[in-house]
């Protein structure tokens, strides 16, 4: 027991790894949300009239919502007039080659490592870089063209392709849809668009990179992916970010839309900055991402693995509306020292023989507390639905929390669903075994929480899973109760 | 009282009216009591499915009724013939019998009560000397502060019954509290209350059964129950509620216990338009056993839901929970089961689990199964699952030669069966086996002797 507590300090008073700044100079508008502030965001981004319109709506809307109390989570109010809501490192031109990048920013990026060259030489991912809001070097752009896919910063598929924009946005999570999607509908500065053509199977891992940078600013990106029919893609979206002594929020909105026989397979590992030990600062992430699988066969796939932020809410959903869709979420949430999560799923089978698949693994360490809150809904005329729900939980330390709150409904005699949950500590008798064989304590915990993970890690892309695992136990080694 | 303004008319007038009649005979220390009670019930209301302990539960039908408080005149209309029909062959059991809340000692038959139990009415005892026994009970386990129905017996609370089991008292015949809704001409609602108090290594069983008379008029059930055990006592509390199809019932039971002691709940929903339980059980010791286990048969319109919290708060306590669902025609069922593990609770073992057979595609099973847990050297699972009967199964039978609805209701008994076996007296086991019989047989075909 002394030792792993031992440990826990050891753990906590790790610095958190991509805290740093980066000095760039930034283009802000003044703290504050009004319907001049949207007009000015709109403005700077050179947007078409019905993106305008979109915008006030979605802020008309958000005046007359409140801020949610109900996830399990605790942190001081936002003052949303205290946001910046835009802020971009100042464009010079538009970029042909990495060679042009800010050599800053791509010194960040490789302190992050994650060299785009590197990505590009070695791995084949083409990275959409998003430094704060403005997406800065996009990779692989004409490899993916000629196969018609359009893989680009949100901003840049406004201009060039408004009719996809206007068709898609919104139509799998309406700015009505939450208090901080509302938010996000009005104020979003960038993200990325995606877009695979009827047939085609994208050669290549997409990946995306968010980063908060200027102290203040609010991040609320905004990113849409559609597969038309029978089309893939698999894409991976990554974060880290540098330490403030400032709570900063973050409210993305995540839209997904699968035609027939259309498979996405959406990745994320999160790692924001958590806050020090003492529970000071770090990410507020409020997040709203659904994806619709709106054709027959059409598959939606989410993981996750959750290691950052101070506060996370979030609950990546499939409405399985096409007959025979699948959705899947796999999900590993890590919360240490004062970190709260609130996190899973909404499963909603619509068309007949549908099929979700939950796997979610929730570790508490410190004084983490850990929620799965998930949703399996089968409505009435989802005949043959499917389900399997499986959560579990590990402790480590006696101030952490880890807590299930699944909803189950079902409407029809032939839904067949399944949950299943189980909290316990970390096998006492397996620490044991593995320090016998003279492994150390950190390891051990290490080896026996990556045991832990391991249905969600293999459904990671290759690349993702080194990363995911490294995270694991940069965040979590070294303790046990 | 005039600032109550979300209390329906109804209850407003009928209460002022009551609070002349409890005052007299002693019964006034319990006036600030019931004033705040009342308070909290206004302001909390009766829930919509915007409140998230009744999100599943819409009580607009029952709103629309205009309940009023039962009188104790009622028992007088009620005969010992009439209550034959509810009878559960052989047993022998200590009957008392509540007639719309209130206790009827002409219905009762108690003669020859065992050493260690103590038996008095609500009623009397509230205005007696006594009072002040019951005065530290009355609402200390049941807490009306976030339960507007509670609140709502607090405030109306008329009768009911204290039963004592003293210390050592090993009390072999059950004890079978019948509450019979009597036929009356308008609306009403009983209010009743029990409270148990087992005394440390006692040992007793008893049978709370809710039953209604034939009636055009609606009925509605507020119970509010609060159970104690002392170090060592067991008890097991079996809870039948089969109410005629237009009846309301809604009742909270709190339970606390104190360390090495053992409860055992058994909840077996039959009857009643709407039934809701709220069954929640504090563990205050160490090397407590607690099991919650429940029973839903429903048809028709029903829509049954129990709410269920389990509390550690003491290291080295085991929980059981199992609660089987079966639902057929256009019946909805809800389940809602916490476990909460306090920090200082470890060792923890907590185990719940609940099924669901939903036999048509207009029934609705909702369930929502709960853990939250503090301290890190516990185990803790739940399992839920919503489904039908096993095709493999069904096909084994029908090879057999048996006709595909007997196979059907066979294994439906089967699924049953896990939570009647456990049911503590044998007599009763037998009566509600017959009696989920009846009610799948109300359901499609008729069933063919089982034996």
């Amino acid at each position: 027991m002394t030792s792993s507590t031992e440990s826990i300090h050891e753990l906590s008073n790790r610095e958190y790894k991509y805290g740093f700044v980066t000095d760039i100079e930034n283009e802000s508008i003044p703290p504050g949300l009004n319907e001049d502030i949207i007009r000015k965001i709109s403005a700077i981004k050179k947007e078409p009239e019905f993106l305008l319109e979109f915008r006030l709506k979605a802020y008309r809307h958000w005046l007359t919502l409140q801020e949610p109390r109900w996830p399990k989570v605790d942190y001081p109010k936002v003052d949303f007039n205290e946001i910046v809501y835009y802020s971009a490192p100042k464009p010079k031109k538009k970029l042909e080659s990495l060679d042009e990048v800010d050599p800053e920013l791509r010194a960040t990026f490789d302190k992050l490592g994650i060299s785009i060259d590197e990505q590009k030489r070695i791995s084949g991912v083409a990275v959409d870089a998003v430094f704060d809001s403005v997406s800065v070097a996009t990779t692989f752009k004409k490899e993916l063209a000629e196969q018609g896919i359009i893989f680009s910063s949100f901003s840049e598929a406004v201009q060039d392709h408004p009719e996809l924009i206007k068709k898609y946005l919104g139509t799998v999570v309406p700015y009505t849809d939450n208090f901080y999607a509302a938010l996000n509908s009005a104020v979003f500065s960038d993200g990325s668009f995606c877009f695979i053509p009827k047939g085609v199977r994208c050669p290549m891992e997409l990946s995306t990179y968010f980063r908060i940078n200027a102290a203040g600013t609010g991040q609320f990106e905004r990113t849409l992916i559609v597969a038309e029919e029978s089309s893939y893609v698999s894409y991976l979206e990554g974060c880290t970010a540098p330490q403030r002594d400032e709570n900063q929020l973050h409210a993305a909105v995540v839209e997904l839309v699968a035609l027939d026989d259309a498979q996405i397979k959406y990745s994320t590992v999160q790692n924001w900055y958590p806050g020090d030990k003492d529970g000071k600062g770090g990410i507020y992430n409020f997040v709203t991402k659904r994806g619709l699988c709106k054709g027959h066969n059409s598959k939606i796939s989410w993981t996750q693995v959750e290691t950052g932020s101070a506060v996370t809410w979030k609950y990546p959903s499939c409405i399985l509306q096409g007959d025979n869709s699948i959705g899947e979420f796999y999900s590993v949430a890590v919360t240490n020292n004062y970190q709260q999560a609130d996190t899973g799923t909404k499963m909603v089978h619509v068309g007949k023989n549908t099929k979700s698949t939950i796997i979610s693994k929730g570790i508490s360490a410190g004084r983490g507390q850990n929620s799965y809150r998930g949703l399996v809904k089968v409505l009435k005329g989802a005949t043959n639905a499917r389900n399997f729900s499986q959560c579990d939980s590990m402790l480590i330390g006696d101030r952490c929390g880890a807590h299930t709150f699944p909803y189950i409904e079902a409407m029809n005699k032939t839904a067949k669903v399944e949950h299943e949950a189980t909290t316990s500590k970390i096998g006492e008798d397996q620490l044991f075994y593995l320090r016998q064989r003279g492994i150390d304590m950190e390891d051990a915990i290490s080896m026996i929480v990556n045991g832990f993970c391991k249905e969600v890690f293999r459904e990671l892309p290759m690349e993702f899973a080194i990363e995911a695992q490294k995270l694991l136990s940069v965040s979590l080694e070294g303790s046990v109760g | 009282m005039s600032d109550l303004k979300n209390t329906p008319e109804i209850y407003l007038n009928n209460y002022k009216e009551l609070t002349q009649r409890w005052s007299q005979n002693g019964g006034i220390w319990a006036q600030p009591l019931r004033e705040e009670a009342m308070a909290k019930f206004n302001e909390l209301g009766i829930p919509t499915q915007r409140h998230e302990e009744w999100k599943y539960t819409n009580l607009t039908a029952f709103k629309k009724h205009q309940f009023a408080p039962a009188s104790p005149e009622a028992k007088n209309s009620v005969s010992p013939s009439d209550l034959a029909p509810f009878e559960f062959p052989n047993l022998d059991a200590y009957k008392l019998v509540f007639v719309d809340g209130f206790f009827s000692n002409e219905l009762s038959e108690y003669a020859d009560l065992e050493e260690g139990i103590e038996l008095s009415s609500l009623y009397s005892l509230m205005h007696s000397q006594r009072s002040q026994e019951i005065e530290s009970q009355i609402g200390k386990r049941a807490v009306f502060q976030n339960h507007p129905f509670v609140a709502m017996n607090t405030a109306f609370m008329s009768d009911g019954i204290y039963i004592r089991i003293s210390k050592k008292a090993q009390i072999k015949k059950p004890l079978h509290l019948l509450f019979v809704s009597s036929a009356q001409s308008q609306d009403t609602m009983a209010n009743s209350r029990v409270l148990i108090h087992a005394e440390a290594e006692s040992k007793a069983t008893v049978i709370e059964d809710y039953v209604s008379l034939k009636s055009s008029s609606t009925r509605f059930t507020n119970a509010v129950g609060e159970v104690s055990l002392e170090a060592n006592a067991h008890l097991d509390h079996l809870k039948i509620t089969r109410e005629d199809e237009s009846s309301y019932h809604i009742a909270s039971l709190a339970i606390s216990q104190e360390q090495d002691s053992n409860f055992n709940s058994h909840n077996v929903c039959l009857g009643g338009r709407l039934t809701r339980n709220d069954i929640s059980a504090h563990l205050g010791g160490t090397n407590i056993e607690c099991t919650l286990n429940g029973l839903v048969l429903g048809n028709g319109e029903q829509l049954i839901d129990n709410h269920t919290r389990i509390v550690h708060a003491e290291p080295h306590c085991n929980s059981f929970e199992t609660y089987k669902n079966i639902l057929a025609e256009k019946a909805r069922g809800v389940f809602n089961g916490k476990i909460y593990v306090a920090q200082d609770a470890q060792k923890t073992d907590a185990m719940q689990s609940n099924q669901s057979l939903v036999l048509s595609d207009d029934a609705i099973m909702n369930t929502k199964p709960e853990l939250e847990i503090y301290a890190d050297d516990v185990r803790c699972t739940h399992g839920a699952t919503i489904g039908q009967l096993d095709d493999d199964a069904l096909f084994y039978l029908r090879t057999r030669g048996i006709p595909e609805d007997v196979a059907q209701k066979l294994l439906t008994i089967a699924f049953a069966r896990e939570v009647i076996e456990q049911l503590p007296v044998e007599e009763v086991k037998e009566t509600i086996e017959q009696f989920v019989y009846k009610k799948l047989q109300q359901d499609g075909a008729a069933l063919v002797e089982v034996s």
